[in-house]
């Protein structure tokens, strides 16, 4: 029998596997997609091979791409982001890791405290979460994002609209900074040459300014996977997980990929272990253990509990799911910007009790994409009784006629939990082979979520503006799923040390854990500080060990113990 | 089929040097998307073309087999226009499937290296020479 089995390797699985292996238990991670042992060789930055949703290396789907992705019920214009595979979807993510409004947390008492979701705020204080935060912020680690054009002149835009710059992590008033990014600052040769020859580590260390945060970060050529700019969990928690006897006394997590968890095993109403599915053989496989983390994702993990037959008895499973209600605004300027060249996002303004603003630059494809997908019809012919709109025909091919001339922003509203928006078993889709499928429903959006979004559009409208553009498209996209979060929310589904209310030794460490949208800051770092927290709170509970957070130091995944241990396991 | 995905592709980004290639892969990642009995991308241009005759019924006697390819810029921009009108209670999916008709195409035909150069992309690379340095000089946050 296991110590513990992680289901998931995305964002927060890993961060439970490598915090509880390095405390000696013995911990087997699962995941559903592939383990990407050869990224430098697997991944590529051409993005139809990269972000292709149906074909594409990063899609949520098996690894063998000669098999369709897993099919989800979507009764609704929207586009789920997500990659199945070790790293999950930071992968593909843009490494933005700022810590959440306090604001969105019990115990605030700001002038703007009734300004958030209060009917759903996380049920312990900010000041708890602090040095968790500080422990994943050393451990990724977080660094202050170089600027490249596009984020020297977004910043400068702020400035002229009289923000004032943020200077710490901890958000509390309207400001404007350069990101904490989980990418590793540019050293040597990184961001000041084209030449591939001589971006070769060690020359080249941190981030090389290539432009391609969403077809993953292989980069620079050479370097140790844990030395990789971006900081996906791929690259800092897993290398780390694999290696815990080597850098610390602990024990090497196993990593299964290819294994979709199909059952929670319980016995007497306890967490007892997983059945998962082989998806290269279509074998099944049942492991025991003591304790069992979910971290399957807010769509999946909820469809493991559900297909597992366990209880629900509010009917809360699934339910309150937030996405920031995307939007996009695209300004054109008549000089370089440098879109789609370094950082995909490495600057942005927060506005307490509304939500954020981040400057997006990204390569042609997805940025055709991003000025084509809105609920508000086509510019020029109809507009479905909404602002914004998408770009097509003549329009859009004058807009992208060089995509280096574009400021792309990308606004993240504070979404309250709506019950509506949900996550269930469809019974209109077939099952596949690893049971009924999701059913994802986005049916509803208060009137402070509305609101949040047009005050965040019209600023961004602002912004780009102040940076010159001259022509100012704002799409109105249509619900676009990468930032999903709480749908086995802390309270209503789980305690406050994130275990299952109704199933002793089993807990959920990803985004759906959340009790809400954070009041707009990207989740992951957050739901990696909570998915620290939640494996002391197993170490402490079911293992009769102590807390270490706040009490001892954090090994950077790029200290020089772990680059050894890696090279030594041979990564 | 075809002729439809071929008008659809032409009808979001009308440039002769992308067509083919995209409409190719917009072919196939519908039909790798979601398989079944029928190809999703048969589904689609069933869609789009029941529609096309329904905003104007003389389409579907036109140069093309396709009555969405018969239809002018303003119409086909109406076939959108009244599908995304279906109430998503009970056409969800094809609200889903609809709504990212656009988007997907964009994406295929800007992601040809025909599709890159219209948009005068420097092309893919393991670097830029974009560095600029820090914002006020500040290399880490304060407390």
């Amino acid at each position: 029998m296991r110590d513990v089995i992680v289901v998931g390797a995305g964002a927060g699985g890993p961060v439970v596997a490598k915090e509880l292996a390095a405390r000696g238990l013995d911990v087997l991670l699962l995941e559903a997609g592939p383990a990407w042992e050869h990224s430098e060789r697997e991944w590529s930055h051409h993005e139809d091979e990269a972000n292709n949703p149906a074909t594409g290396i990063f899609r949520f789907g098996p690894g063998d791409r000669t098999q369709a992705p897993w099919a989800r019920d979507l009764p609704q214009n929207c586009f789920v982001w997500q990659t199945a595979g070790v790293g999950g979807s930071t992968v593909h993510y843009f490494g933005n890791s700022p810590r959440a409004m306090p604001g969105a947390f019990a115990g605030y008492d700001g002038t703007d405290a009734r300004g958030y979701d209060t009917a759903n705020l996380v049920p312990f204080t900010y000041r708890e979460l602090i040095p968790y935060y500080e422990w994943v912020e050393q451990t990724l680690p977080v660094q202050t994002a170089a600027m490249g054009t596009k984020e020297e002149q977004f910043l400068r835009a702020a400035a002229k609209l009289g923000l004032p710059t943020q200077t710490s992590k901890d958000i509390s008033r309207a400001a404007f900074r350069p990101q904490e990014n989980a990418i590793l600052q540019p050293q040597g040769t990184a961001g000041r040459t084209n030449k591939s020859k001589q971006l070769v580590y060690p020359r080249a260390k941190g981030c090389t300014f290539c432009g391609h945060c969403p077809q993953g970060c292989f980069l620079p050529l050479e370097s140790p996977r844990n030395l990789r700019a971006k900081r996906s969990t791929h690259t800092s928690y897993v290398p780390m997980a694999l290696t815990a006897d080597r850098w610390t006394r602990g024990k090497a997590v196993t990593l299964v990929a290819d294994a979709f968890a199909v059952r929670i095993e319980t016995v007497d109403g306890k967490a007892r272990g997983i059945t998962w599915r082989n998806t290269r053989t279509g074998t099944t496989t049942t492991e025991e253990a003591k304790v069992v983390v979910l971290a399957a994702g807010p769509i999946e993990t909820p469809r493991l509990w559900l297909n597992s037959g366990l209880p629900n008895p509010n009917d809360q499973v699934g339910r309150g799911l937030t996405d920031h209600y995307l939007d996009f605004v695209v300004g054109r300027l008549p000089h370089y910007t440098g879109s789609s060249k370094g950082p995909t996002s490495a600057a942005r303004v927060d506005y307490p009790g509304r939500g954020c603003l981040e400057q997006a630059g990204v390569s042609p494809g997805l940025q055709a994409q991003g000025v084509t997908d809105s609920d508000a019809g086509i510019r020029g012919f109809y507009d479905n009784g909404l602002p914004g709109g998408r770009l097509i025909g003549a329009q859009l091919k004058h807009f992208l006629s060089d995509v280096d001339h574009l400021i792309g922003i990308a606004v993240i509203t504070d979404d309250d939990v709506a019950l509506e928006n949900r996550v269930t078993l469809s019974t209109t889709m077939a099952p596949d082979a690893h049971g009924p499928v999701a059913r994802v429903e986005l049916r509803h959006r208060s009137a402070r979520t509305l609101a949040n979004r047009e005050f965040l559009a019209s600023r961004a409208v602002e912004l780009v503006r102040a940076a010159g553009a001259r022509e100012v498209l704002r799409v109105n996209w249509a619900p676009v799923l990468l930032h999903m979060q709480s749908t086995m929310r802390m309270g209503p589904v789980l305690t406050n040390e994130a275990e299952s209310r109704w199933v002793e030794r089993l807990f959920v460490a990803d985004n759906s854990a959340l009790l809400n949208a954070l009041g707009g800051p990207n989740p992951t770092l957050t739901t990696q500080a909570l998915a620290t927290r939640t494996a002391e709170k197993i170490f402490i509970r079911y293992f009769g060990g102590d807390p270490w957070v706040g009490r001892e130091s954090p090994v950077s995944s790029v200290d020089d113990t772990v680059t050894q241990a890696v090279l030594a396991a041979g990564f | 089929m075809q002729q439809t995905m071929n008008a659809l592709v032409e009808f979001v980004v009308p440039e002769v040097k992308v067509e083919a290639t995209a409409t190719r892969r917009l072919i196939r990642t519908l039909d790798r998307f979601l398989p079944g009995p029928q190809p999703l991308s048969a589904t689609a241009a069933t869609i789009l073309n029941e529609t096309a005759a329904r905003v104007k019924p003389a389409a579907k006697r036109g140069k093309s087999a396709s009555a969405f390819a018969n239809l002018s810029r303003a119409e086909k921009a109406k076939v959108f226009q009244t599908l995304e009108a279906l109430p998503v209670e009970v056409a969800g999916s094809v609200r889903f499937l609809v709504g990212n008709l656009p988007d997907l195409t964009a994406f295929l035909a800007y992601s040809t290296p025909a599709g890159r150069r219209l948009a005068h992309y420097a092309g893919v690379a393991h670097g830029r020479k974009e560095l600029k340095g820090y914002w006020q000089g500040r290399r880490a946050a304060g407390p």
